[in-house]
């Protein structure tokens, strides 16, 4: 297990060398890549979102590409088309990839695109597939959705509906850095302009071996009742949550969290590892109700309280 | 996983001993108290049977207790380890197997000690041994409390049928003891106020037990008894009278001839 350790701490050391801090945020990204799940990232704009998958990308060697949601934005766009094509003397169709096929998407703001286009982008997360016409291409694995959205701007944008955000495995909150990360960030990068020269830490075999010992990490039967009465515990608490988690959360909350042991470097599942990843797996799919939202309650609020009952 | 299962069975039997060794002495104890309680109070000693209810109930909670969790307690390096090793022994994959591994390298710093508090032991065998002396000490003066209803009815009819002649309530009659200014006491051996009668009448004589205190407010005057006087007719004969048998005069007449063959020989 330490070995596995080392290879995060790499992967972390690699990333750092472009993106200072955000340790949280860069191994919450790698918890929902160990579960073969898609994130959701929340934060304010500048806080390293885009460059942190783009380095993650770099130094696992997997194809990224990105995609700039807008409201004009079509679901081909995102897929791909079939476009008209000349070959000795002849036409034909011949589709043409969209950036969904790639290893790692950026999707970013997604939250700015019109909900068809996004339905495009989420059911290929979902199915792992597009089609396109009368034609369904496979996509390349690993396949792996990182969204990001902006909190303050609602004007021209189409929240996510909450069937759609369960199908994200993790809402990351991204925060500002610290005042001594700031001042670094300062020194970096309003220097003279150097380029990263980033290492290969991971590959996709590598990938596909850790995501398959995530899921070999052992459990106790105690912390799966744990995690069953953390999730059924935000149906239960009607006087805050309007409606609770769906047994996605269930899943996801003992997966993340044998990913999350893994990253720790540990070869079983704690219940500090539960209480830690709960919050990303949770906070977008409960939701409040008016009179928790008019205390000025959030959804980690919330969590806290359940988690507060689990002993 | 072979090695890791025989460690947590060698586990849970050195825990079990360890258990039922301290639920011997919780009952050892409760059975002694109980004991001597039950002496004291003149209660029924069977009751004392209580503590064995108490090993049953006891030593099948704490053989059902998961010992892995005690185990954690005691030794933190193992906090939640040694229950996912146990709850996932019969998978077989190399991420448990590491665990296992590292499990029972970790179970060399676990000392058996741990589990016994030497305190907590030394402190109950002390009350044990106090308390059995106790016992033994008391037991001759058996000093009760308080009598119980069978002792009470046991004596009273030991003292209905004793030589004392109280033939009627017995010697700890309270009705009894109350009257003619006598302060009632438990030990009362004087028993019935008449003891003897003259002619028609009953003598009543109350004898005063010694050492007793006299209660004034309750004493009588004495009543006089007034005799009247009488004498005996006298005895005198009225008449003469001669008896004379009423015999047929031929059976006299054959009694007198026998009589004279008899002289004449």
């Amino acid at each position: 297990m330490h070995a596995y350790k080392k290879v995060f701490e790499e992967v972390l050391h690699e990333v750092g060398k472009v993106v200072v801090g955000q340790e949280d945020m860069i191994k919450q990204i790698l918890t929902g890549l160990l579960c073969n799940g898609n994130v959701l990232v929340e934060g304010y704009p500048g806080l390293a979102k885009t460059l942190t998958v783009k380095t993650l990308a770099q130094i696992m060697n997997l194809k990224y590409s990105r995609i700039q949601n807008t409201p004009d934005l079509m679901p081909s766009d995102v897929t791909g088309t079939h476009i008209i094509e000349e070959k000795n003397g002849k036409r034909e169709f011949k589709f043409h990839p969209g950036p969904i096929f790639a290893n790692f998407v950026l999707a970013d703001e997604i939250n700015r695109a019109t909900p068809r286009t996004q339905s495009a982008l989420l059911e290929a997360m979902q199915e792992g597939q597009v089609t396109v016409g009368n034609d369904t291409f496979k996509l390349d694995q690993p396949f792996f959705v990182l969204a990001t959205q902006n909190p303050i701007e609602q004007e021209g944008t189409y929240p996510l509906p909450e069937a759609q955000t369960d199908r994200f495995l993790l809402k990351i909150k991204v925060g500002y850095p610290t005042p001594t990360e700031e001042a670094e960030i300062m020194n970096r990068y309003a220097a003279e302009i150097k380029e990263h020269h980033l290492r290969i830490v991971l590959d996709k075999n590598h990938l596909f071996a850790l995501q398959n010992l995530t899921r070999q990490v052992p459990i106790s039967n105690d912390l799966k009742e744990k995690i069953v009465q953390i999730v059924t515990s935000t149906r239960e608490r009607t006087d805050m949550i309007q409606y609770g988690a769906s047994p996605r959360a269930s899943i996801g909350l003992l997966l993340a969290s044998k990913a999350h042991a893994l990253i720790e470097g540990r070869n079983h599942v704690s219940l500090d590892d539960i209480r830690r990843i709960a919050y990303p797996i949770m906070r977008h799919r409960i939701i409040l109700n008016f009179e928790a939202e008019r205390k000025g309650l959030t959804t980690d609020d919330a969590i806290t309280q359940v988690l507060s009952r689990v002993k | 996983m072979r090695d890791f299962g025989k460690a947590l069975k060698e586990i849970n039997f050195e825990l079990n001993k360890m258990l039922l060794f301290d639920v011997f002495l919780n009952t050892t104890l409760i059975l002694l108290v109980l004991y001597f309680f039950l002496s004291f109070m003149n209660l029924p000693k069977v009751y004392a049977l209580a503590a064995f209810a108490y090993f049953a109930i006891a030593s099948f909670a704490k053989a059902r207790k998961r010992k892995t969790i005690n185990i954690e307690q005691k030794f933190g390096f193992l906090k939640e380890k040694l229950r996912t090793a146990e709850d996932n022994i019969t998978i077989k994959n190399p991420v448990v197997d590491e665990l296992q591994q590292e499990i029972i390298s970790d179970l060399k710093k676990v000392d058996e000690s741990a589990f016994i508090s030497g305190k907590k032991t030394y402190i109950k065998s002390a009350a044990i041994v106090a308390l059995c002396f106790i016992i033994i000490i008391f037991a001759p003066f058996h000093m009760p409390a308080r009598t119980s209803q069978g002792q009470e009815s046991a004596l009273q009819e030991t003292a209905g049928n004793g030589e004392g002649g109280e033939a009627s309530g017995g010697i700890l009659s309270k009705e009894k003891e109350t009257k003619a200014g006598v302060v009632p006491s438990p030990g009362n051996i004087y028993g019935e106020e008449s003891v003897a009668k003259i002619g028609n009448r009953e003598l009543k004589v109350m004898i005063q037990p010694a050492g007793q205190e006299l209660n004034i407010r309750n004493t009588e005057e004495i009543a006089e008894i007034g005799f009247l006087e009488s004498y005996p007719e006298e005895i005198e004969a009225t008449a003469a009278e001669s008896y004379e048998e009423k015999i047929p005069k031929e059976h006299a007449e054959l009694v007198k001839a026998y009589f004279k063959a008899i002289v004449e020989g």
